[in-house]
């Protein structure tokens, strides 16, 4: 029962496929028909761009490694890999502009490196220590992870709501205009609160982009379980646009995310974009895929493996190969950071329990921390 | 150089242990940070394990084909510094994550980082859980072993159970313990009775009125005890229980002791005074509002308070008016004291005494009253002393104790009066022409009539009654 | 202050929203001192003078802007107050709750509407997965500062769904407030109050006293939005409910007072958490208590005052706490709702069950 590249692929050579690729899975430049719009969008990116893409995409595969090997080390309770996701997510988060708001699921891990987040402050959440681990004003207006599934595509809608009614929205300058992307998957998608924040966004028409990741799987259940049709065209439904890319294509990402940004931002309303890409590793340290996709088809993705892609391709452009080894050395130097930091993230006090419950004093909250204070301090070597 | 030991974690939600299939290293290899130790198999799945230490492979300590619990050592490594090396390039790192492992359960709720490490491990030495560190209640990522016996953590002695419950109404002079029979009553006698459920039910049972019992307990509240103590007095004079009939046909019980004291008594008091019987009915309201009021006043807040003190004086009062019904007849002379040795009869354990308060008639109401609550206390603990039984000149018996109405009491030995308080209770009466529902009790005397003739036992009797009637008359 | 039992049957007129002023502070001299509104009337004036006060409070809900709402909650304010304030929503519990979530962090302050109780629970894992929880997971870095207004309870003759009494749901979630008034005066200053809260409210609304009047007093509350009050006092059994059950309960208090028996009855107000000092201060004095509600008893509120008052007044109660609910049934055909629902024969029976310890 499982997904091949081309299920939701129409071929890329026939006219009316609608899928926007720039750089075919072995790294050339050659864009598909429906990228034709978007071709102006790659002007936006410098050299320098170029290099900021692959290296971010190599530094958090790198992390994503080191995060699960701590996860097998039993040193975090679960590690949510983002293994082959690089492209869609690397791409798409340069394509926000500063004062956008960014709302994540869960594997997120890049966009939020690039929205300024410390890495390890996800894996403070995965260490038990926090339910969220990061100031979303702080951080780039990078939002918490929502595990809920699909519950962050409604708080993304009201927020962009709030952008429109305080008037922080289509003003007719992109560089302060604000806009809001939210991203989710295509297990999300089947979630009816989905379907109702893309109800809210058409009916007030928000400045929002819905940015889904299509990787192939939700735990073990196949998308082809989640929907007979391309996820892209349901936006079509709601009335709004939908694009699919070829997600693990950077510049695609990039470019199409621009787009649609820019075109929230400037009042033309919310639109969907659709990254096909593959969930090359488990759902999270907890999954097992051996158990419901074959080797094969794992293969047949890694083939498009987004960094080999983009490194073939600037290597096409004549980067230094230094440049490539930097980058290996960087990644693999961040890595051991994040493990020596991950080891030393200690647990937070008991009173955290309750002490941001509610905003103003709350009697039972009072009662029960003093109570546990002193229930700590009655047994011996207790501390209150 | 340390010696570091890795010990099997959880790789999967709770997983308890975990079979090892093959060592990848060797003792003496040389191995860097996540390189590939060993490949284990869980309940759920294959997976490989990535070494958090840089070093040298010191021992295998389990065999490949053998199940371990999580938190078994398993290899022991040989590191160079307290923290991993920052190797940088790692020999062979894995470049796609290790093989997952079991476990469909949707994990994009946070449920399993609850099992997170709440401390940090220090990398140098052991990491996963150990059998947890009991005392911070926490546990590392990776349970621990599921062999040991679960114990309880040690509370500091002394420590006391903090109770929440209403605060009992401010007693100021309550003390806290529970002193079996208190010389003073809390002040939250007054005010509504403190009393557990069963404790309630418990006086119910027993017909004990809470709000005459004696709270003991350390909120001033009513205890079992209190309760029991109360039914018990009242028990003398009541059966609780209808037991068996005895198996065998006959009892026979020597008369000896106090049963042949009393026995001999009688019969002398019985078979040599010729006694007359009288009685009346009195509304005795006024005497139990003033009960009441006596209650609550704070000179009385230490001392039993009820209407037999009441009758006491009305007697005492009755014999200075009435004065040779408090006299002794002998064949040549009567003898009227002027002093009363007031006798109360008591059922105790061993059958009945009758200990005197000496010279009741100079003591005030409040002396009165703690003289009859010692009493009463010393007759009931059989502490009363020969003396304390002797010279008695006029004696009350409380049948009302008993339920009953009034009864004919025979005289005390060489005294000339005796009077029986009855039950108190509500009965229609007739005030100002109008049936009312009023306290009434019968007060029953006997006396010798060799010394006190009908009018004079008469006006004894009526005297006391207007008291019971009319307290205020004792103000004169 | 006077509290009526306001029995009387519904009443159709609708007073002139002209009482109040509708204007700022100049004309807020001239205003009267009280006024005898109906509930619905009160929560529309209490909503006014909210979002005059704050421009961050904004109402979203179904049906709520041109048509005022279908208890004309809202009316008039959407003509006052325009689009930007006060929102027409899609049809979609989940979606109202979201997005007034996201407004939150946006730093409105949302008033949201359910149109019915029963339609509350496609919007619950919004509720309550996320809008209990936000502050927690932000560890304090925001506030949701969201009112979710409930209609709620039978006693109208309804259909399926429209008479529930879902408070349990919401009193169990940590992270969330929830109140209910029974009367006027308290609609109009508990929702205002509630929206100043930086913290998640839910407003339970009693719809079967929309329409029966009472006298608001606009001066001042007079009782924090958490406390409970004595609305009558007396000294046998002290009785407690919130919402629709109190006029209930002083029903059964007159009823009593005539066959001798002294009830003592305090409105609930806040539901979580619970003032339990008048409470407790009753049954200290009374030694019995009767709660009531309409919602099934089972595992609900009535269950918790039980389990705290016991505990926390064991030695001077004289009989158990009884509670007095709806049966664990779901909330059946209106043509048997009388069964149901605690009426003042049931509160009653209860005291003198009560009684009889």
């Amino acid at each position: 029962m499982a997904a091949t590249p081309d299920e939701f692929f129409v071929p890329a050579s026939g006219a009316e496929s609608p899928t926007v690729r720039m750089l075919t899975a072995d790294g050339t430049f050659q864009p598909s028909d429906a990228a034709a719009e978007y071709l102006p969008y790659l002007d936006r990116i410098s050299e320098a761009d170029h290099r900021r893409f692959y290296r971010d995409m190599v530094v958090v595969r790198k992390f994503d490694i080191e995060a699960a090997n701590l996860q097998r080390q039993g040193q975090l309770a679960l590690w949510v890999p983002s293994h082959g996701q690089e492209a869609a997510q690397v791409g798409s988060a340069y394509a926000t502009r500063a004062q956008d708001h960014v709302f994540p699921s869960y594997r997120e891990h890049v966009v939020g490196m690039i929205r300024g987040i410390d890495v390890v402050d996800i894996l403070r959440m995965l260490r038990g220590v926090t339910l969220g681990g990061w100031k979303p004003e702080e951080h780039g207006n990078f939002h918490l992870y929502t595990l809920v599934l699909a519950s962050q595509t409604l708080h993304a809608t009201g927020f962009a709501m709030g952008m429109q009614l305080d008037g922080s929205t289509a003003t007719g300058n992109p560089e302060t205009d604000q806009a809001v992307i939210v991203y989710y998957g295509d297990g999300a998608s089947s979630e009816g609160e989905a379907s109702e924040a893309l109800v809210y966004a058409a009916s007030y028409q928000t400045p929002q982009v819905f940015f889904l990741q299509n990787n192939q799987w939700a735990i073990s259940v196949p998308v082809s379980r989640q929907s007979r049709t391309p996820l892209y065209k349901r936006a079509g439904g709601f009335g709004i646009p939908g694009t699919q890319i070829d997600g693990n294509d950077v510049l695609a990402s990039y470019a199409v995310t621009a787009k649609h940004l820019d075109d929230a931002r400037s009042g033309r309303g919310p639109a969907l974009i659709e990254a096909v890409t593959y969930r090359v590793g488990a759902h999270t340290t907890a999954d097992d895929p051996t158990k419901y996709r074959t080797a094969d088809e794992t293969a047949s993705w890694v083939a498009r493996d987004p960094i080999v892609r983009f490194r073939t391709y600037l290597q096409g452009l004549g980067i230094e190969q230094q440049f490539l080894d930097d980058v290996d050395v960087e990644a693999a130097d961040f890595a051991a950071d994040v493990r020596r930091r991950a080891l030393e993230i200690r647990g937070p006090e008991k009173h955290t329990i309750f002490d941001n419950v509610y905003a103003e004093a709350h009697p039972r909250i009072d009662e029960q921390r003093a109570w546990l204070d002193s229930y700590e301090a009655s047994f011996e070597g207790g501390n209150a | 150089m340390s010696v570091s030991k890795f010990t099997l974690p959880d790789v999967g939600e709770g997983l308890t242990e975990a079979e090892i299939v093959q060592w990848k290293v060797a003792p003496g290899d040389t191995i860097t940070i996540n390189q590939v130790l060993v490949e284990i198999e869980t309940a759920k799945s294959l997976v490989e394990l990535p070494s958090p230490y840089v070093g040298v492979v010191g021992e295998i300590l389990v065999d490949e084909g053998t199940t371990v619990d999580v938190g078994t050592p398993i290899i022991t490594i040989t590191t160079d510094a307290a923290a991993p090396a920052e190797t940088g390039n790692e020999a062979t790192p894995p470049d796609v994550l290790p093989a997952g492992t079991g476990g469909t359960r949707d994990t994009s709720d946070a449920s399993e980082t609850a099992d997170a490490a709440d401390a940090a491990t220090d990398a140098s030495s052991t990491i996963s859980a150990e059998p947890a560190d009991t005392s911070s209640g926490a546990m590392l990522v990776g349970r621990g072993s599921a062999a040991t016996m679960p114990t309880r953590r040690r509370r500091h002695t002394g420590t006391p159970v903090a109770h929440e419950s209403l605060s009992p109404p401010a007693a100021p002079s309550a003390e806290p313990q529970a002193t079996p029979l208190p010389t003073t009553r809390p002040a939250a006698s007054v005010g509504p009775v403190i009393a557990k459920p069963p404790i309630r039910k418990l006086a119910k049972d027993l017909g004990v009125d809470l709000a005459v019992v004696t709270p003991t307990g350390p909120i001033g509240d009513v205890t079992r005890e209190d309760v029991l103590r109360e039914a018990t007095q009242a028990s003398v004079f009541r059966n609780i229980q209808t037991p068996e009939w005895p198996t065998d046909r006959e009892e026979r019980i020597p008369v000896k002791g106090v049963r042949k004291a009393i026995a001999q008594a009688m019969v002398q008091s019985a078979f040599s005074a010729p006694h007359v019987s009288l009685f009346v009915d009195v509304d005795a309201t006024r005497t139990m509002e003033f009960v009441k009021r006596l209650k609550s006043s704070t000179d009385f807040a230490g001392v039993k308070v009820s209407p037999l003190l009441i009758m006491a004086k009305a007697m005492i009062w009755a014999v200075r008016r009435n004065p040779t019904v408090n006299s002794t007849f002998t064949e040549e002379e009567i003898i009227v004291r002027h002093y009363v040795n007031l006798g109360i009869a008591a059922a105790t354990p061993r059958g009945l005494i009758v200990p005197n308060i000496k010279e009741a008639q100079d003591m005030s109401l409040l002396e009165l009253a703690g003289a009859l609550e010692r009493l009463t206390i010393t007759a009931r603990d059989g502490k009363t002393s020969p003396a304390e039984m002797a010279n008695g000149t006029i004696t009350i018996t409380n049948i009302g104790v008993f339920g009953m109405d009034t009864g004919t009491p025979i005289l005390n030995s060489a005294e000339s009066g005796i009077v029986a308080l009855g039950t108190i209770k509500q009965k229609p009466w007739v005030v100002d022409g109008e049936v009312r529902a009023r306290y009434v009790t019968t007060i029953g005397a006997s006396f010798d009539h060799r010394v006190v003739d009908g009018d004079v036992a008469s006006r004894f009797l009526a005297d006391v009654a207007s008291i019971i009637e009319e307290p205020a008359l004792l103000l004169e | 202050m006077s509290r009526t039992a306001a029995s009387a049957p519904a009443d159709t007129t609708i007073a002139d929203p002209a009482i109040i002023p509708a204007t700022d502070a100049s004309a807020a001299t001239a205003a009267p001192a009280s006024a005898s509104l109906p509930l619905a009337k009160a929560l529309n004036a209490g909503l006014r003078q909210a979002m005059k006060e704050n421009s961050k409070v904004v109402l979203m809900g179904e049906d709520i802007g041109p048509l005022g709402g279908v208890f004309r909650v809202t009316e008039g304010l959407h003509a006052e107050f325009g689009d930007k304030r006060v929102l027409d929503t899609p049809l979609a519990e989940a979606g109202i709750v979201g997005t007034a979530i996201g407004l939150a962090l946006r730093g409105y302050r949302p008033v949201c509407e359910i149109q019915f109780d029963g339609f509350v629970f496609p919007g619950f894992n919004q509720i309550t997965t996320q809008l209990a929880r936000m502050r927690n997971r932000h560890e304090g870095s925001v506030s949701m500062p969201v009112v979710i207004r409930i209609p709620y309870g039978g006693h109208i003759g309804s259909i399926e769904h429209h008479q529930e009494s879902p408070e349990a749901y919401f009193a169990h979630t940590p992270g969330l407030r929830v109140v209910s008034p029974s009367n006027p005066h308290d609609a109009y200053w508990m929702l205002q109050e509630a929206i100043r809260s930086d913290d998640p409210v839910i407003f339970f609304e009693p719809k079967s006293r929309y329409w029966p009047k009472g006298e608001v007093h606009f001066g001042e509350s007079g009782t924090p939005l958490h406390a409970s009050r004595v609305v009558r006092a007396g000294t046998d059994v002290t009785v407690v409910g919130h919402g629709a059950m109190v006029s209930v309960l002083l029903q059964a208090a007159e009823i009593a007072e005539a066959e001798g028996i002294s009830l003592e009855v305090v409105d609930l107000r806040s539901i979580s958490p619970i003032d339990y000092g008048p409470i407790l201060g009753s049954v200290e004095k009374t030694g019995r208590l009767v709660v009531a509600q309409e919602a099934s008893g089972f595992v609900s509120v009535g269950s918790e005052i039980a389990a705290t008052v016991t505990e926390k007044a064991f030695y001077t109660l004289q009989a158990p706490v009884l509670r007095v609910s709806g049966f664990d049934a779901p909330f059946p055909a209106a043509a048997v709702e009388t069964y149901f629902l605690p009426s003042p024969d049931r509160v009653l029976e209860a005291v003198d069950r009560a009684l009889s310890y």
